[in-house]
C-alpha cells in the first residue's frame, strides 16, 4: 500500500495542515475542469495531433507494437525473463460486442467506437457475474 | 496454492472507469485493442463520467494505453484519496503502489489518465453503494472455484505454478467484461482476469483467459504477434485435456483478422509454449 505522502515532497503542504474533504474535492474539481478544457479544446482544433507531435504527449499510441516482424529474440526466450520496466500492459482477448458506452449520446468520437478486433466471444453478459 | 486474489475496490473502479472509455475506430490497432465492455454492475455510468463523456471520447485515441496503467497506481481506495488533491503528474514514485505504471504515466499523454482519475475520486462513493458490494461478492465466491481450476490448469502449464519463483500474480476481478490485462512490471507479471459469464461459462474459462494472458506476457511486444502465438501455445496445451471444450467455446467467435497467422507465429508460438511448460 501507498504511504502517506511525506510532508516535504509536497510543496503545497510545507507550512499547511493536511487538506480537507472539501478542499481535496476542490482540488480535484479544479483540476478536472482543467483537463476537460484541454480536451475540448483538441476537439475544437486548437490542439491538434497532441497525441503525436507534443513534447509531452504519449508516444504509445503513435506507434507500432515495438519489436521486429517475427517478434522475438528466439535466444532471449531462453532465459525467460518477463521483461521489467516496459510495463506497458496488454490488452486483449476483446469481445465481440459493442462496448462504447453510451455509444449514442457520447461525444463525436464515441460515436466512432464500434466493435473492435477482438479475441474474446460475444459476451451475453459482458460483466461476467459482477 | 496458487496466488490469486480478489481485486481490491480501487482496482476494480479503475476499471470501471477504463470500461466507459470509448476507443475511436481512428485509433492505432493497440489503442484499438485496449476497449474494455463496461461491467454489468447493474448500477448506471456515476455521475461525473457520465458527464465528462465528451471529454474522456476526445482524449481516448492519444490516453487510453497511458489510463490503463491506473488500476496498479493504488492498491486501495484510501491510497488514492490520499493523494487526490494531486494532480498525477505531481506524484512521486513513493506515494504510489507501482513506480513503474506512474513512470509510464508520466512518460504518456497522461490526460485522460488524469481526468479519469479525478472522475474516480468523485464517483466513488456512489459506485461504492450501488457497484461495488455486488462486485465483491460475485469476486469472492468464484475465488475458490478459479484458483482450483488454475492449479488444474498448471499441471498442463507449470509456469502457472505458484512453485515458480516468476509465476503470475493473479487478480480476479468483476470489472473487466470478459476480458483480461497483463502487466509485465517486474521480475513476476501481474494478471488480471474476469469473472466468468455466469450464464455460459464454466470457471475454467477464467483459468484458460490467465493463461492466455500468461502466455502473452510471455511472448513479444508485437500484439498481433503475441496474441497469436497465446492462442495457438494454449490451444496445443489443452488439446485433449479436460480444459478443450471450455477453450473451444471460448474462442470459437473470436475476431482474429488482426492478428498474425499461426503459420507467421509458429516460431513465437513454439517458444511460448515452451515457457509455459517450463516450471
Amino acid at each position: 500500500m501507498a504511504e502517506p505522502p511525506p510532508k516535504a515532497s509536497s510543496p503545497a503542504d510545507l507550512t499547511e495542515a493536511p487538506a480537507s474533504p472539501d478542499e481535496d474535492r476542490a482540488a480535484i474539481l479544479s483540476r478536472r475542469a482543467r483537463f476537460i478544457a484541454s480536451a475540448l479544446a483538441g476537439l475544437a482544433g486548437a490542439a491538434v495531433a497532441i497525441g503525436c507531435t507534443s513534447e509531452n504527449a504519449s508516444p504509445q499510441p503513435c506507434l507500432s507494437p515495438t519489436g521486429d516482424a517475427s517478434g522475438l529474440d528466439l535466444d532471449a526466450n531462453l532465459r525467460r525473463d518477463v521483461t521489467p520496466i516496459d510495463a506497458t500492459p496488454q490488452p486483449c482477448l476483446q469481445p465481440w460486442i459493442d462496448a462504447a458506452p453510451d455509444a449514442a449520446d457520447a461525444a463525436p468520437d464515441a460515436a466512432d467506437a464500434g466493435p473492435l478486433p477482438c479475441l474474446a466471444p460475444p459476451l451475453l453478459d459482458s460483466g461476467g457475474g459482477g | 496454492m496458487t496466488e490469486l486474489r480478489a481485486a481490491t475496490d480501487y482496482e476494480e473502479l479503475a476499471f470501471f472507469a477504463l470500461s466507459l472509455v470509448p476507443v475511436p475506430r481512428s485509433a492505432d490497432p493497440v489503442a484499438r485493442a485496449a476497449q474494455l465492455p463496461r461491467p454489468s454492475w447493474g448500477a448506471p455510468v456515476a455521475g461525473p463520467f457520465h458527464e465528462d463523456r465528451a471529454a474522456i471520447a476526445a482524449l481516448a485515441a492519444a490516453g487510453v494505453l497511458t489510463a490503463q496503467h491506473l488500476p496498479r497506481l493504488f492498491q486501495d481506495l484510501a491510497g488514492a484519496r490520499r493523494v487526490g488533491a494531486r494532480a498525477l503528474a505531481e506524484l512521486t514514485p513513493s506515494e504510489v503502489a507501482s513506480p513503474v505504471a506512474l513512470a509510464t504515466i508520466h512518460r504518456g499523454d497522461a490526460r485522460l489518465a488524469e481526468l479519469l482519475f479525478c472522475d474516480l475520486l468523485l464517483a466513488e462513493a456512489e459506485l461504492a453503494r450501488h457497484a461495488l458490494p455486488n462486485a465483491r461478492e460475485a469476486v469472492a465466491s468464484a475465488l475458490a472455484p478459479v484458483r482450483a481450476a488454475v492449479a488444474r490448469l498448471a499441471r498442463l502449464a507449470p509456469s502457472l505454478a505458484p512453485t515458480t519463483r516468476a509465476g503470475p500474480q493473479i487478480v480476479l476481478t468483476s470489472a473487466l467484461g470478459g476480458a483480461g490485462r497483463v502487466y509485465r512490471e517486474a521480475e513476476r507479471c501481474c494478471i488480471y482476469a474476469s469473472l466468468p459469464c455466469p450464464t455460459r461459462e464454466p470457471f475454467e474459462a477464467t483459468a484458460l483467459l490467465v493463461l492466455h494472458e500468461l502466455a502473452v506476457a510471455l511472448g513479444p511486444r508485437a500484439h498481433r504477434i503475441a496474441e497469436r502465438a497465446a492462442l495457438d501455445a494454449v490451444a496445443e496445451l489443452v488439446q485433449g485435456t479436460a480444459f478443450a471444450p471450455a477453450f473451444r467455446a471460448r474462442t470459437q467467435d473470436l475476431d482474429l483478422r488482426s492478428l498474425a497467422s499461426s503459420e507467421e507465429a509458429r516460431a513465437t508460438t513454439l517458444t511460448v509454449r515452451a515457457r509455459l511448460q517450463s516450471a
